[in-house]
């Protein structure tokens, strides 16, 4: 799966002022609706997915000179945008606000009753399985890199991503592959 | 793909076909503006008395934005402002809090007639250094001679002044302590440059440092 992640000697680069912003500018139209797509999976409201990847995408551009080079910096927004919707949900102390809000975007297919089912049940999902399921299903990265991501050991997050499938799998008309590193 | 990653994928999919991106333009102005804003906090927190001897002033250099048309007479960016007066002097005004965006201030200098040499992570110096400096530039610096303290260091710079072969270095560290910036006359036949910040007061007559220090 392309993830369209950057690497390498790109964004943050060192060609000038007017050579960055171009490159963060690239780099921006590149991953933004992705980076929003991935939140919403995480976290289950499109508004809040699209605030947290903006302010964390202000955030690469002011903090840029400390972006690894060596390291995706799609990776470091999408941390980012997490931690940023993590704690806005910690103000609002409202558990809910991470599970699944009422509001979510309209399919533009027309939802099935096959989608409509499976879109309930993930909003059933704990948040942190959610965003094992999703890291690992669309920004495919191994269990180890998850591990570094959320700041967990991987044996935890196998046991995320197996219960996030098992709640799942019953939803989906053929078993998933299992997990593997 | 597996049903589960193309069922994720599509509920990827139909938000991130909901998502209006604001233009990278502005994303890029609030990050050049947050970062303004951590400067100046930590600029203020450490303020201090200023010389052209060099004792450290509280000045942080911020991200220029993009500067204004040219040929009016005067360049302002978000970092500094440039404004050339008839008498053909050039007054450099770096604004607090902001951090310098150290290739436009050189482009911008050398556009309005002042060789100059700005650097980050080192600073050039010729031995001996050029004489004629208190000539070519005269800083007004925050708590010296009476200026406040908030006021934005200035630097007025006559390149009429400026002896033959002659050229302006700017120097910008990023130290623990906080930001440093130095500026002098440098040989252009003749001189070094060293990423070591310079230490203790140079002398008096040929360079201006200004220092952002923390908790001094």
């Amino acid at each position: 799966m392309v993830t369209g992640q950057m690497t390498g000697p790109g964004f943050p680069g060192k060609g000038g002022d007017a050579v960055e912003r171009e490159e963060f500018a690239d780099f921006y139209a590149a991953s933004f609706q992705r980076l929003v797509g991935q939140l919403y999976a995480m976290i289950g409201d499109q508004s809040e997915a699209q605030d947290a990847v903006q302010e964390a995408f202000v955030r690469a551009w002011a903090h840029r000179g400390k972006l690894d080079r060596n390291r995706a910096p799609e990776a470091w927004v999408r941390v980012t945008a997490w931690r940023i919707a993590a704690s806005r949900w910690r103000r609002a102390r409202d558990g809910a606000r991470l599970g699944w809000l009422a509001a979510r975007p309209e399919s533009t297919a027309g939802p099935t009753p096959d989608r409509v089912a499976f879109t309930d049940a993930l909003r059933k999902v704990p948040a942190e399985q959610r965003r094992a399921l999703v890291l690992y299903h669309l920004c495919d990265l191994t269990v180890e890199q998850i591990a570094a991501e959320t700041g967990v050991r991987p044996g935890t997050v196998k046991a995320r991503l197996a219960r996030g499938r098992a709640a799942l799998v019953p939803y989906l008309r053929e078993t998933a592959a299992p997990v593997s590193e | 793909m597996s049903e589960l990653t193309s069922e994720l994928q599509r509920v990827a999919d139909d938000a991130a076909r909901q998502a209006r991106p604001p233009a990278a333009a502005e994303i890029i102005r609030q990050g050049d503006r947050r970062l303004r804003r951590s400067l100046t906090r930590r600029a203020l927190g450490g303020l201090s008395a200023a010389g052209v001897v060099g004792a450290g002033v509280a000045l942080s250099l911020g991200l220029a934005g993009s500067p204004s048309a040219h040929g009016t007479g005067a360049i302002r960016t978000t970092a500094f402002t440039l404004v050339k007066d008839a008498d053909g002097t050039v007054t450099l005004t770096i604004h607090p809090g902001v951090l310098l965006e150290l290739g436009t201030l050189q482009r911008d200098l050398q556009r309005d007639g002042i060789p100059a040499k700005v650097t980050n992570g080192s600073f050039c110096s010729s031995d001996p250094a050029p004489s004629g400096f208190r000539q070519v530039v005269n800083a007004v610096l925050p708590g010296l001679n009476g200026t406040p303290m908030t006021a934005s260091p200035t630097l007025t710079i006559n390149p009429a002044a400026m002896p033959a072969g002659t050229e302006l270095s700017f120097g910008h560290f990023q130290l623990p302590s906080g930001q440093e910036t130095v500026a002098g006359l440098i040989d252009t036949s003749s001189y070094t440059c060293t990423s070591t910040a310079p230490t203790g007061r140079p002398p008096r007559a040929s360079a201006v440092e200004i220092r952002t220090t923390s908790g001094s």
